[in-house]
C-alpha cells in the first residue's frame, strides 16, 4: 500500500510503499518497498496536515500560514522521483508565527480547500484556476478563545461546526446552499461569506460536586443519518469524554461517556453505519467503542459525600495495543478495513480494524501528524517479470476525506471492473 | 548431572547414604573441572594464541549480545528537534542556566539532594518551591531569564524519588526515576572535587529515545569542560539504567589510567518523555513493557 | 412487630448492622442511620418514625419514615430533597420535622452540617490542580526492577568503559595539542603512538624508517610484517591510489621543506592532501592541524561534541 505521511521533524512529506506484512522491528522481517521524502520546499517545521484535492494535488498545510500545493502524480504515468510533487504554489496565510493549522478540508463543490487555525481564523482558497491567482478570503470566527476542532458538515454544503478550549460546539453557516464555484468569478463574492450561527451547544449538567463540567473539543464528527431539521453529532474532549448531541433534542448532550482519563486527541467512524469508533489520546491508547452498546457500570466515581457514582460508558471493543506504541498518536487514516496510525513514537502501524491484528509496522524517524491512504493494495511482486517496463496494477483509489460517501457505489463498480478484467486474462491465457 | 549417576542415586533407599554418595560425585566432578583447568591455563601459559583463540570462539552469551533488535538505533536521526536551539546557537553561545527545585512541600530529603546536585551541576540557581507556582509558570519564568533547564526534584514519603527534566523554551520533558542514591561520604575511598567543569561521557544512548537522552544530558553540561580539573562525570545506560557516577582520573601510562570516585553516584530510569512542556507524551514506561527482559528502549 | 421487640433483638441477640467494639459504645453500619452509633434511639430499624438526611449523587434528601408506611417496605421512606443553600436547607428540616422528636432533628441538622462540609473539602480538592499523578506500583514489579537494576550495574562494568572512553579521548586527539591533563612523558608516548598509526595508514617510505626506528613500540606482528606488506602493497596497488600517491608526492615536493622523517613535515602534506586517504578518525586531523601552531591557545572549534559523547549527533 501506498501512503503520504507528514513529517515533523524536518517539514516534509514522506511517500511510503510497503506491503502487508512488513514490520521493521524485525531484523529479518519484510521491510517496506521504499520511504522517499518529497515536498521539501519550503522548509517549515511543525504539525502539518495533509489533504488529497480531488486526486489532482496534495495540499499541506503547516505552521504559521504556509500553506502549499503540490501535483499529486498519476499512478498511471510512470514518473522520476523528482518530477514527483512538484510544488505548485505556495500562500503565506496572514497568522501569528506560531498558529496552528486545526482543520485543512476539501471541497468540491466549491472547488476550494478550507483551512482553520487555532486562533480561530478560517481561509477559504479557491484552486479552480490553474494560475491560483484568487485571492484566499479570510473569515474571523469573531471568538477570543483558541479552537481546536473545525469540520464541515459533509451533509449540508455550506454548514461547519467549531469547539475549543472552553468554547462550546457551535455549527455555522459560512456560505448558502446554493454557492458553488462559479461565485469566485463574480466581483463581490467575498460577501457571500458570512459565517451565522445555527446552533450553540450547551454544556452537560453539573457534576455531583455541583461544579462546572469543563469543556475543551478536540474533535467533531456529523452522523450520516441527519434529522430534518436538526443536527446529530459526536464531540470528543481532552477530558476524556465523547459526547453525543442531537439539536432536535435540545442544546445538551444526548449522551455522555467518560472513555478515558487523558485527553483524546483523534476520533473516528469505523464503519459505513457509523455504530463503532475509533480514538486515540495523547498516550498510547488507541481504542474501538461501539455506540451502540453500552456498559452500564464501566465507569465508576467514589465520592466522599456522595458515595460511589457508577456511570454507563460506550463499550470498549478492543485497543489496537499490538506493535506497542509508546507515543500520542495524531494521524489517523481509515478505509473501512483497515486503519493507519502514526504519531509521536515515529512509527506508521497499520492494523486490521475488524481483527484489530498488526497488518505492518514501519519505522519513519520522523513524528507523524497527518496520514493520507493514497492507495491501499499491496504492490505485485514485479521481480518475475523480466524485460519489461514493470507493469502498474491498476488500484482502488480512493481518498476517505472526499470520497466516502460514493464509497459503496465505487466499490461495486471496481469489482465489475475486476471481474472483467480477470475475465480477459483468462482469455488471454486460452488464448 | 548425568542419566546414569541420577538412576544411581535414585536406588539408594537410605537418605544419609544417598547424600553421602551424592557429596563424593560432586568432588569428583569438582576435583575433574579444576584439573581441567589447571592444564588448560598451563598450555596456555606455553602458547599464549591457544587462549586468544579459546576466548574468540567461546564468547559467553550476554542480554545485551541477545537484545531484541532494535531499527532505531541504526538510523540517523532525520531533522531537527528541540535542543537545536541549544546547539545549533554555535558554540559561542554561553553556557546553560540551570534551574534547580523541589516539588510541593519538599521535605529535608529533597533539599540534601539538592545540594549533592548543585556540587556539580553548574550555572545552577536553586529556588525553594513555593505552592502558588506551577511547573508551566516557573518554565516561563525561567524561559523568560534565558535558563536553558528546568530541574525538578520529586520526593515522596521523605525520600527522592524521581527528576523532572525541561528543556527551556519550548521542551521537551523527560521524567526519570532515581533509586540508590550514594552520598560522597558513604563512598568508600573517595575523593574531594575541585571546581573545574567536569568532562561529560555517555555510554549507549543509541536508540532515538536514547539520544534524545543524550542531547538531553549535553545540553545540561557546559561545552567546554576544564579537563585540566581531570574529573569526569559518566551516565553510562546499561539496560534502561542510566548510571551517574563521578571520578577523577589520572593517565599512568599510555594505555593503562587510574580513576577515583568523586561522588555522588545515582540511577536514573527514564519514565516518561514528553514533547513541549508536560505536553503529549513521546514515550512512556509501562510495567509490562518489561515482560521481555531483552527488549530496551535507550 | 413492634419497636420494642425489635430493639430487644438488636441489642440482645444479633444485628447485621452491629459493630461491637470493646470500649462499651457499639457502632452501627446501616446506612440510614442518623448518627453512625448503635442505640436505641438512634436506630433505624427499632424506631418506626425516623427521619435522616443522605446524599445520593450530590443531591442531598431528608428522608423520614412512619409508622403509618411501616407494612409497605418499597415505599417506607419518603424523601425531600433538600436546597443548596445550607440555611435554607436547615430551615426545611425544622419544616418537616416540625413535632418530631427533639433528638432527630438535632441529629438531621448535624448530619446536614457534615455532610455539607464534606462536599465543600471535596469541591476544593477537585478543583486545585494536582500536578503530581501518583501511579501505583506492584511490589513484583519494584522487586523486579531492583534485581535488573543490580545486575545491570554489574554488567555495565562502569570503571572499564569509563577508561576505554578517556583512553580513546585521549588517543584520538580531542584534548588538543596540549592537554593539560596528561603528564608530558606519557602524552609524548601517546604522540609517538597516535603519529605511527597515521603513518602506517599512508603507505609511505618515510613510514618504514619510523618504524623500524620506533621498535620499542610492541608492535607484535605488525613489526616483522611490515616489509612483507610493503611489497605487496606495492604490487597490488590499485590504479587509484596510485595516483593519489602520486599527487600526494607531488605536492610534498610543492612544499619543499624535504626534511627527513620531521614530523611537522608529515602533518603538513596531511593538511594538503585532505581528499586522500582514509584517516581512522577526523580528530587526528584536527590535532594535526593544531600541531602546526605549536603555541597558540587551546582551539576548541570541534572538540566539543566528541570531548562531551560517544553518541552520534
Amino acid at each position: 500500500m501506498k501512503l503520504l505521511v507528514s513529517s515533523d521533524d524536518n517539514g516534509q512529506v514522506k511517500e511510503v510503499i510497503f506491503n502487508r506484512g512488513t514490520d521493521t522491528s524485525k531484523k529479518d522481517g519484510q521491510q517496506p518497498i521504499s520511504i522517499k521524502n518529497f515536498c521539501t520546499e519550503p522548509k517549515v517545521i511543525s504539525k502539518s496536515r495533509l489533504i488529497n484535492f480531488s486526486d489532482k494535488y496534495l495540499v499541506a498545510a503547516k505552521l504559521g500560514g504556509s500553506l502549499n500545493i503540490y501535483e499529486l502524480p498519476d499512478e498511471e504515468i510512470e514518473m522520476e522521483d523528482e518530477e514527483k510533487y512538484k510544488l505548485l504554489h505556495s500562500y503565506n496565510l496572514e497568522v501569528e508565527k506560531g498558529d496552528v493549522p486545526i482543520a485543512l478540508i476539501a471541497n468540491d463543490e466549491l472547488e476550494s480547500i478550507i483551512v482553520a487555525y487555532e486562533s480561530s481564523k478560517v481561509f477559504i482558497i479557491n484552486l479552480s484556476n490553474e494560475d491560483f491567482n484568487v485571492d484566499p478570503i479570510l473569515i474571523n470566527l469573531d471568538i477570543n478563545k483558541p479552537i481546536a476542532a473545525f469540520v464541515e458538515n459533509p451533509y449540508e454544503h455550506g454548514t461547519f461546526a467549531y469547539g475549543g478550549k472552553e468554547v462550546d460546539v457551535k455549527i455555522i453557516r459560512l456560505f448558502e446552499k446554493n454557492v458553488n464555484h462559479e461565485i469566485f468569478s463574480k466581483k463581490d463574492y467575498k460577501k457571500s461569506f458570512i459565517p451565522k450561527e445555527l446552533f450553540k451547544a450547551k454544556n452537560a449538567k453539573n457534576d455531583h460536586l455541583d461544579l462546572r463540567p469543563q469543556i475543551w473539543i478536540s474533535q467533531i464528527l456529523f452522523f450520516k443519518d441527519q434529522p430534518t431539521n436538526g443536527y446529530k453529532f459526536i464531540t470528543a474532549t481532552r477530558y476524556g469524554q465523547i459526547r453525543l448531541y442531537d439539536t432536535t433534542h435540545g442544546r445538551r448532550p444526548i449522551k455522555d461517556f467518560k472513555l478515558c482519563d487523558k485527553p483524546i486527541i483523534t476520533l473516528s467512524f469505523v464503519n459505513e453505519n457509523e455504530s463503532e469508533i475509533i480514538v486515540t489520546d495523547t498516550h498510547n491508547l488507541i481504542a474501538k467503542h461501539s455506540l451502540t452498546l453500552v456498559d452500564e457500570n464501566a465507569h465508576k466515581t467514589i465520592s466522599a459525600s456522595a458515595g460511589v457514582i457508577i456511570k454507563p460508558v460506550a463499550k470498549l471493543l478492543g485497543k489496537f495495543s499490538e506493535g506497542g506504541n509508546t507515543g500520542a498518536t495524531f494521524g489517523v487514516a481509515s478505509n473501512g478495513e483497515i486503519l493507519v496510525t502514526g504519531g509521536l513514537d515515529r512509527y506508521v502501524r497499520v492494523f486490521d480494524i475488524e481483527s484489530r491484528e498488526l497488518l505492518g509496522k514501519v519505522y519513519l524517524g520522523v513524528e507523524i501528524s497527518s496520514i493520507l491512504i493514497v492507495d491501499d493494495e499491496d504492490e505485485i511482486e514485479e521481480a518475475d517479470i523480466v524485460n519489461e517496463a514493470p507493469i502498474i496494477q491498476k488500484r482502488k483509489r480512493r481518498d476517505i476525506a472526499t470520497e466516502a460517501k460514493e464509497e459503496s457505489d465505487e466499490e461495486d463498480l471496481w469489482n465489475e471492473l475486476e471481474i472483467n478484467e480477470k475475465k480477459s486474462t483468462k482469455k488471454q491465457k486460452t488464448v | 548431572m548425568s542419566q546414569s549417576t541420577s538412576e544411581a542415586l535414585k536406588n539408594i533407599k537410605n537418605k544419609q547414604r544417598r547424600q553421602k554418595v551424592f557429596a563424593e560425585i560432586k568432588h569428583e566432578k569438582n576435583k575433574d573441572r579444576h584439573t581441567k583447568r589447571a592444564e588448560r591455563a598451563k598450555a596456555e601459559r606455553l602458547n599464549p594464541e591457544l587462549k586468544e583463540e579459546r576466548l574468540a570462539t567461546n564468547i559467553p552469551e550476554t542480554i545485551e549480545s541477545k537484545r531484541v533488535f532494535d531499527e532505531t538505533i541504526t538510523e540517523e536521526i532525520e531533522g531537527v528537534d528541540e535542543f537545536e536551539q541549544y546547539f545549533g546557537g554555535a558554540l559561542t553561545g554561553e553556557d546553560p542556566k540551570i534551574l534547580l527545585t523541589t516539588s510541593e512541600d519538599a521535605k529535608k530529603a529533597a533539599y540534601e539532594f539538592a545540594d549533592i546536585l548543585m556540587e556539580f551541576l553548574p550555572n545552577v540557581t536553586f529556588i525553594k518551591r513555593k505552592r502558588n507556582y506551577k511547573i508551566a509558570e516557573i518554565c516561563q519564568f525561567a524561559g523568560n531569564r534565558q535558563y536553558n533547564n528546568v530541574i525538578v526534584i520529586n520526593e515522596d514519603k521523605k525520600k527522592v524519588t524521581g527528576m523532572t527534566f525541561i528543556h527551556l523554551p519550548i521542551g521537551p520533558t523527560f521524567y526519570f526515576s532515581i533509586t540508590n542514591i550514594k552520598d560522597a561520604k558513604r563512598i568508600e575511598g573517595h575523593g574531594n572535587a575541585t571546581n573545574h567543569i567536569p568532562e561529560l561521557i555517555l555510554n549507549n544512548f543509541n536508540t532515538r529515545l536514547g539520544k534524545s537522552i543524550g542531547r538531553l544530558f549535553q545540553s545540561i553540561f557546559p561545552k567546554r569542560p576544564e579537563i585540566e580539573g581531570r574529573q569526569v562525570i559518566t551516565l553510562h545506560n546499561q539496560r534502561d539504567f542510566i548510571f551517574f557516577r563521578r571520578h577523577r582520573y589520572v593517565f599512568r601510562s599510555e594505555d593503562k589510567m587510574g580513576l577515583q570516585e568523586l561522588g555522588p553516584q545515582f540511577t536514573l530510569k527514564l519514565r516518561r518523555m514528553q514533547k513541549g512542556i508536560r505536553g503529549d507524551t513521546v514515550w512512556e514506561h509501562r510495567p509490562d513493557m518489561e515482560r521481555d527482559k531483552r527488549k530496551f528502549y535507550i | 412487630m413492634s419497636d420494642e421487640v425489635i430493639w430487644q433483638v438488636i441489642n440482645h441477640q444479633f444485628c447485621a448492622f452491629k459493630l461491637k467494639t470493646d470500649k462499651g459504645q457499639n457502632f452501627c453500619r446501616n446506612e440510614y442511620n442518623v448518627s453512625g452509633l448503635c442505640t436505641r434511639q438512634s436506630c433505624p430499624l427499632a424506631n418506626a418514625r425516623y427521619a435522616t438526611v443522605k446524599n445520593i449523587g450530590g443531591k442531598l434528601y431528608l428522608y423520614m419514615k412512619t409508622a403509618e408506611r411501616a407494612h409497605m417496605p418499597s415505599r417506607m421512606w419518603e424523601r425531600i430533597r433538600l436546597s443548596k443553600n445550607y440555611n435554607k436547607a436547615l430551615g426545611q428540616i425544622d419544616n418537616y420535622l416540625q413535632y418530631w422528636q427533639k433528638f432527630l432533628i438535632h441529629k438531621c441538622k448535624q448530619r446536614l452540617t457534615r455532610l455539607t462540609q464534606v462536599a465543600i473539602t471535596e469541591r476544593r480538592l477537585a478543583l486545585r490542580d494536582e500536578e503530581r499523578h501518583y501511579v501505583g506500583v506492584k511490589h513484583k514489579v519494584k522487586r523486579r526492577e531492583e534485581n535488573r537494576e543490580r545486575k545491570a550495574l554489574a554488567a555495565a562494568k562502569i570503571e572499564k568503559a569509563i577508561e576505554k572512553e578517556l583512553l580513546d579521548r585521549l588517543k584520538s586527539g580531542a584534548y588538543g595539542d596540549k592537554p593539560l591533563n596528561v603528564d608530558e612523558n606519557i602524552w609524548k608516548k601517546v604522540l609517538g603512538k597516535v603519529d605511527e598509526v597515521e603513518q602506517e595508514e599512508e603507505f609511505d617510505e618515510e613510514d618504514d624508517f619510523e618504524l623500524e626506528s620506533g621498535d620499542e613500540n610492541e608492535e607484535e606482528d605488525e613489526s616483522d610484517v611490515g616489509e612483507v606488506e610493503y611489497v605487496e602493497d606495492d604490487g597490488d596497488d590499485d590504479l587509484v591510489d596510485l595516483e593519489d600517491l602520486e599527487r600526494w608526492l607531488d605536492d610534498s615536493s610543492d612544499d619543499g621543506n624535504n626534511d627527513d622523517s620531521e614530523d611537522e613535515d608529515d602533518d603538513d602534506s596531511d593538511d594538503d592532501e585532505e581528499s586522500g586517504k582514509k584517516r581512522k578518525s577526523t580528530s587526528a586531523t584536527d590535532k594535526n592541524k593544531k600541531k602546526r601552531r605549536a603555541r597558540v591557545e587551546i582551539e576548541y572549534e570541534e572538540e566539543p561534541d566528541q570531548l562531551q559523547t560517544n553518541i552520534a549527533i
